[in-house]
């Protein structure tokens, strides 16, 4: 145990702490930019199928597939080969 | 008669080694009866055992000529347990090798999805610089405060990384007291975070789920945050590098192999020979002096600080963020990975049943880790 050097002590412990709210900060914001980037696609699609409105010339519009009815199921392929 | 022609241990027996072969008994007991920590407190406490055992010359060294029954960092090993410490520990490859198995064993989602509790895992290295300023004014030089210090952020492999570089005869102290406080983290952090928040703040609600993060993103992040704190801290490359060389491993989808490898075998060969090296290290003469003491009660002071560093800022947060955080997730913030997160999980259930913050501690428990990582490449570079 020695004598302290109050100047460097205070230097060290205030500069570094603030270095580290510094690291994890930049850190932060580098991350919030990338995952900005990487879901704005998404959001932009989301954006598009929200503001669709409704077509009035339902001629164009594809007929909606047929609900899977069990009835019509193939059980056994073969039979129909 | 037999013990004309064979020299026993029993003559040799000093008092200060009867003390250590105790303290190892009661670090037994804790892993094993108390289950804290096990995979760390077993082979440490059997490692005080073993090396105080007399003529057993585990931990000989050679210093000018002379030998020593205990290590001397900068002698030249002769026992086995020297060898490994000096391979080991002294070398530096053991926590820096703990990192990259660390890395490979964490899932960075949590900070990915909320980078704000990144800072979260700042506001508990307030603990680290407040116990660094309470060992400076009881007496220690600014080296060994940096040490004790660097207890607060409950980071094992950090500590001993720092310690060894700065004050190696302390290197027994302060693994113990950090291992042991990361043990102790049910029990120390609690009282803390209740004392600091309102039952109405532990009860504040935070949506479980987090949102989804791509694999992109994940790939990303070990590469980006090598980058920025290596670029900013230099001297925490080591521990980051490795750290996150471990993470990309794990993320990367090609490396499986590394990365079974890092996180489980290299991992226990590594957590069994630490544990051997920290406990061998503690010998009467390292180990049984007025200054370890001293370390014990600032590093639990150094964590409590932290938890309540932590919990603060998150309630800073809460002034200037539109959704209210829950200010308990702040204390995970220490680097216990997964216990602060798990603390948190329950206080928050026994609070709020409603609430399941398992998801939303472990960011600021991830941040914690790398807060304290950077605090250690801070000290050397600003005191080596």
């Amino acid at each position: 145990m020695t004598g302290v050097d109050w100047g460097q002590a205070l230097q060290v412990g205030i500069f570094g702490f603030l270095l580290v709210v510094l690291v994890l900060a930049t850190l932060a914001v580098c991350m919030w930019l990338v995952g900005w980037i990487f879901n704005r696609p998404f959001n932009i699609k989301n954006l598009f199928k929200r503001d669709k409105k409704p077509s009035d010339n339902s001629e164009n519009e594809p007929e909606e597939e047929p609900e899977y009815n069990p009835q019509y199921k193939i059980d056994d392929i073969e039979r129909y080969e | 008669m037999i013990f004309d022609i064979l020299e026993t241990g029993f003559a040799g027996i000093t008092w200060g080694a009867v003390m250590m072969i105790i303290i190892g008994a009661v670090l037994l007991y804790l892993g094993i009866a108390k289950k804290m920590e096990p995979l760390l407190l077993v082979p440490i406490g059997f490692g005080v055992i073993i090396s105080n055992m007399p003529l057993a010359g585990l931990m000989d060294t050679i210093v000018n000529g002379e030998l020593y029954n205990y290590y001397i960092p900068g002698g030249e090993p002769i026992g086995f347990f020297a060898r490994l410490f000096s391979a080991g520990l002294e070398s530096e490859l053991i926590p820096i090798f703990i990192f990259l198995g660390l890395g490979a064993m964490t899932d960075f989602g949590p900070i990915i999805a909320n980078p704000k509790t990144l800072l979260l895992g700042a506001g508990a290295q307030f603990g680290v610089y407040f116990a660094f300023f309470l060992a400076l004014v009881l007496g220690f030089n600014i080296y060994e405060a940096a040490c004790i210090g660097i207890i607060g952020g409950a980071d094992g492999p950090t500590t001993i990384f720092l310690t060894n570089r700065l004050a190696p005869t302390f290197i027994g102290a302060t693994a113990v007291a950090a291992y042991t406080y990361m043990a102790l983290v049910p029990i120390i952090q609690p009282p803390i975070i209740k004392l600091c928040t309102t039952k109405k703040e532990r009860q504040i609600y935070m949506k479980p789920q987090l949102r989804e993060v791509a694999r992109k993103e994940k790939i990303i992040f070990p590469v980006i945050a090598a980058i920025i704190i290596i670029l900013l801290v230099p001297e925490s490359a080591p521990l980051i590098g490795m750290f996150m060389l471990g993470n990309l491993l794990r993320e990367s989808g090609v490396t499986d192999r590394l990365a079974d490898t890092a996180s489980n075998a290299m991992m226990n060969m590594l957590t069994i020979a630490l544990g051997l090296c920290v406990g061998a290290f503690m010998s009467a003469e390292n180990f049984l002096r007025l200054d370890s003491l001293l370390v014990f009660c600032i590093g639990i002071i150094a964590f409590g600080a932290a938890t309540a560093g932590g919990v603060f800022l998150a309630k800073l947060m809460n002034l200037f963020v539109k959704e209210k955080i829950n200010p308990m997730i702040g204390a995970a913030g220490v680097s216990a990975v997964p216990m602060a997160a798990r603390v948190v999980q329950k206080l928050g259930q026994e609070e709020n049943p409603k609430n399941f913050l398992l998801m939303q501690a472990m960011g600021p428990n991830i941040a914690g880790v790398i807060g304290t990582a950077t605090a250690a490449g801070i000290f050397l570079g600003m005191l080596q």
